[in-house]
């Protein structure tokens, strides 16, 4: 579904700096040159990139958008793009990933990042009320291709529900940026007014521009709530009657994107719909994978953990770095090969057992013991 | 708690290494001692605690170690991130001193400022970082992974050497090549021979060529000349010592000499000096770390069906430990606490300095010797060691 889209190049060549990087590193070896330059300024760097986040503003009670102040090596992002963001809590170094809300070009040259925190969720209550501006954040360069594409602007519908519209948002301040918006419909689900993001500025835009329709459904506290203020056939026909005619975008909770990819599907228009996942899709519950001892025999280390813990998860908890990008079995950043053993796809149940299968460690977990390549 | 009182075993120790003098071969299941007998043991063990005692043991060392790991956080990060700039701040500034190097003081400072950073560097930062003390934070700047030190040594080799061979075979003869790094008679089992008599001087240049030793120590040379290893492998490990050290030669003596134009001379004194300083202090606290009086070696004998309590107890009593001040503890990176590196190998350097008290009070209720003394008075043994196993041992 997803593959990596080259980046907007935005930033001039980088050469005679890199040049002088390397030159300079003979000299700083064994260190990069890097570690003496970030004693001048943290963003400064050659091989990774850096960023300081300038502001956090609350959106809601529990959302918030950072601003981040990219370093040295940002190559621009795409609008409705997601970035992998790392951030230090409590001494350890947590990974990420959150669409990217600003306009691809923004004036002050920051991105933003909108969170919305996850009940217990360590990184997203971390990020939303904990962090303060000045911090230092570790970014990958952006990536995703649900994104507008460059010839049109014009037809477009986009369904969304809770923080669903953080990619849309994007999307939205980017046309808004270039001129007026010509028929673009949003047809957004929240469960109060309290917590739709960004209701404000939405309204506005829908304001400014006579060809933005925002249609926002509120659907209740808890529980069924307002079945007619859910996503459905009757309400798309009646908020947006021409639906059939549009290129789409949907992005929110997986029961929304069954509901959308159904309808579109039967619709025989599968190919007009869009479609961004911010969790991978799971097997329905009382399957879990059994767990087991996972043996990473490359680095010779070895943790238990339980069915539900991915590869990827078990790997850092035995302080391990492996290479990895989206966590939802999308990047294949993270694949690694199976030595021994069985693992079980947490999307779709899927086993792996044969010596040799490429598993995308992100997604998988132990269907007893394990060894993997890393 | 448990409540296990066992009286100290130090007179055991004295007896024991006392007997394999007389021997002159290593200990064998031949030697046992009486006290032993009497407990109806068959072989000699490192200590006279009971199964149950050791396994006891063990399983409050192992919770001294949970406690420091589950209480890991901001402040630790921000201990070590600190130290590394400083480590940083402190080379770029000396470096800089000694372009201007031909006005002695600057000489003077820049030298002090690159030795002391060489030593941080090696010390408490790279050997800290390579054991894998930092990669609870997961940050792949300070990983054990990626980490390459300012030493000759390629790190992947140190690793196997040092965390790999040293850390887990601690003063087991004939296992643990850092007793004597192979060229030294560190203990009273191994055979004497005339060569042995010039050892005070190898040992002065093993410490004033540290580095080079402790890079030429994983390509095991004794052991290819029996033929024990693969000349190709020992190759292989060459070939990788030699394309780093040619990098740590030409920083030093090449390229910033060269950088400092007509004042090259002052740059390639101080960068020695800096060198020299590093590899002497290095030399000396490791060899303060298991070879003054009262740290006991092993034979692999005694170390069959050892559980994890045995392990800590090796640990202890093949380490002795220095007393000194904050920052006689930051520059031999925390290895002053040589007990508690060897026992926790692995948690952050800034911790020992905690549960160094813990661990004492547990070796005193199981009656186990805890080796801790002043820098001179430890090395002043270890110096006295080196002298008297030159000459064969005294019936």
């Amino acid at each position: 579904m997803f593959t990596q889209t080259p980046s907007a190049p935005s930033a001039s060549s980088p050469k005679p700096f890199d040049r002088l990087a390397r030159a300079a590193s003979r000299l700083s070896w064994p260190l990069p040159v890097d570690a003496f330059l970030q004693l001048v300024d943290p963003l400064w760097s050659s091989t990774s990139v850096r960023g300081r986040v300038e502001a956090v503003i609350p959106e809601t009670a529990r959302a918030a958008t950072l601003v981040v102040r990219p370093g040295r090596g940002w190559q621009g992002h795409r609008a409705g793009q997601w970035v992998g963001i790392g951030i230090d809590i409590d001494g350890v170094r947590h990974r990420r990933c959150y669409s990217l809300t600003g306009p691809a070009e923004r004036a002050d040259g920051c991105i933003t990042i909108t969170v919305q925190s996850v009940p217990g969720g360590l990184v997203s209550n971390h990020l939303v009320h904990r962090t303060t501006p000045g911090t230092i954040v570790h970014l990958d360069q952006a990536s995703g291709d649900f994104v507008l594409p460059e010839a049109r602007t014009r037809g477009l519908l986009f369904v969304t529900a809770g923080s669903g519209i953080t990619p849309v948002m994007g999307m939205l301040r980017t046309l808004a940026a270039v001129g007026p918006i010509e028929d673009v419909t949003v047809l957004h689900f929240a469960r109060t007014e309290a917590e739709v993001i960004f209701g404000a500025e939405l309204a506005a835009l829908a304001d400014q521009h006579p060809g933005l329709t925002v249609d926002v459904a509120l659907t209740g506290e808890a529980g069924p709530g307002d079945l007619s203020a859910r996503f459905g056939t009757e309400r798309l026909a009646a908020r947006c009657p021409d639906w059939a005619e549009r290129e789409v975008w949907a992005c929110g909770p997986a029961t929304l994107l069954a509901a959308v990819e159904d309808h579109w599907a039967s619709a025989d228009l599968a190919e007009r719909l869009h479609v961004e996942r911010f969790t991978p899709l799971t097997v329905a519950a009382g399957e879990p994978g059994q767990g087991g001892r996972i043996r990473f025999t490359r680095s010779d280390r070895e943790i238990v953990v339980d069915g539900r813990t991915t590869v990827l998860e078990a790997a850092e908890q035995a302080g391990l770095l492996p290479e990895s990008g989206c966590r939802m079995g999308i990047c294949h950043t993270c694949t690694r090969a199976l030595e021994a053993g069985c693992v079980r796809d947490k999307r779709d149940g899927r086993l792996q057992r044969d010596a040799g299968d490429i598993v995308q460690i992100c997604v998988a977990t132990p269907a007893g013991d394990v060894e993997i390549d890393l | 708690m448990t409540t296990t009182m066992i009286p100290s075993d130090t007179t055991t120790t004295t007896t024991k290494s006392r007997r394999r003098a007389a021997t002159n071969t290593p200990a064998k299941v031949t030697t046992t001692t009486t006290t032993q007998e009497a407990a109806g043991e068959k072989r000699r063990r490192p200590s006279e605690l009971s199964d149950a005692a050791l396994a006891a043991f063990g399983e409050a060392m192992d919770r001294i170690r949970q406690e420091v790991l589950d209480s890991l956080g901001d402040q630790d990060a921000a201990y070590i991130r600190k130290v590394i700039a400083a480590q940083r701040r402190l080379e770029a500034a000396g470096r800089l001193a000694l372009f201007a190097g031909i006005f002695p003081p600057a000489w003077i400072l820049g030298t002090t400022m690159l030795g002391t950073a060489k030593i941080l560097e090696n010390m408490e930062i790279g050997h800290n970082v390579l054991h894998g003390q930092w990669d609870w934070m997961r940050d792949p700047d300070i990983h054990s992974s990626t980490w390459e030190w300012d030493t000759a040594c390629p790190s992947d080799q140190w690793q196997h050497s040092h965390n790999n061979l040293h850390h887990t075979w601690t003063n087991v003869l004939g296992k643990d090549r850092d007793v004597g790094y192979g060229v030294l008679r560190m203990d009273e089992s191994q055979r004497w021979s005339p060569v042995a008599l010039g050892q005070p001087i190898y040992a002065a240049l093993l410490a004033t060529f540290f580095q080079w030793g402790v890079a030429l120590h994983d390509v095991e040379v004794e052991r290819v000349l029996k033929g024990r290893k693969d000349p190709a492998e020992a190759k292989a490990q060459l070939l990788g010592l030699w394309r780093k050290a040619r990098k740590q030669v030409g920083k030093d003596y090449v390229l910033f000499p060269a950088l400092a134009g007509p004042f090259f001379l002052p740059v390639v004194a101080g960068n020695a000096v800096a060198n020299l300083a590093r590899n002497l202090w290095s030399f000396t606290i490791i060899f303060c770390g298991h070879f003054p009086d009262g740290a006991q070696t092993f034979t692999q004998e005694e170390i069959e069906e050892e559980g994890r309590g045995g392990w800590y107890v090796r640990q202890i009593l093949g380490s002795a430990n220095l007393e000194g001040s904050s920052l006689m503890h930051l520059m031999s990176g925390n290895l002053s606490h040589q007990i508690e590196h060897h026992a926790f190998p692995d948690l952050p350097s800034n911790r020992y300095r905690e549960v160094a008290p813990r661990v004492r009070a547990l070796c005193e209720q199981y009656g186990l010797p805890y080796n801790s003394g002043s820098l001179p008075r430890q090395f002043g043994t270890v110096v006295r060691r080196i002298c008297r196993l030159a000459l064969p041992n005294r019936d």
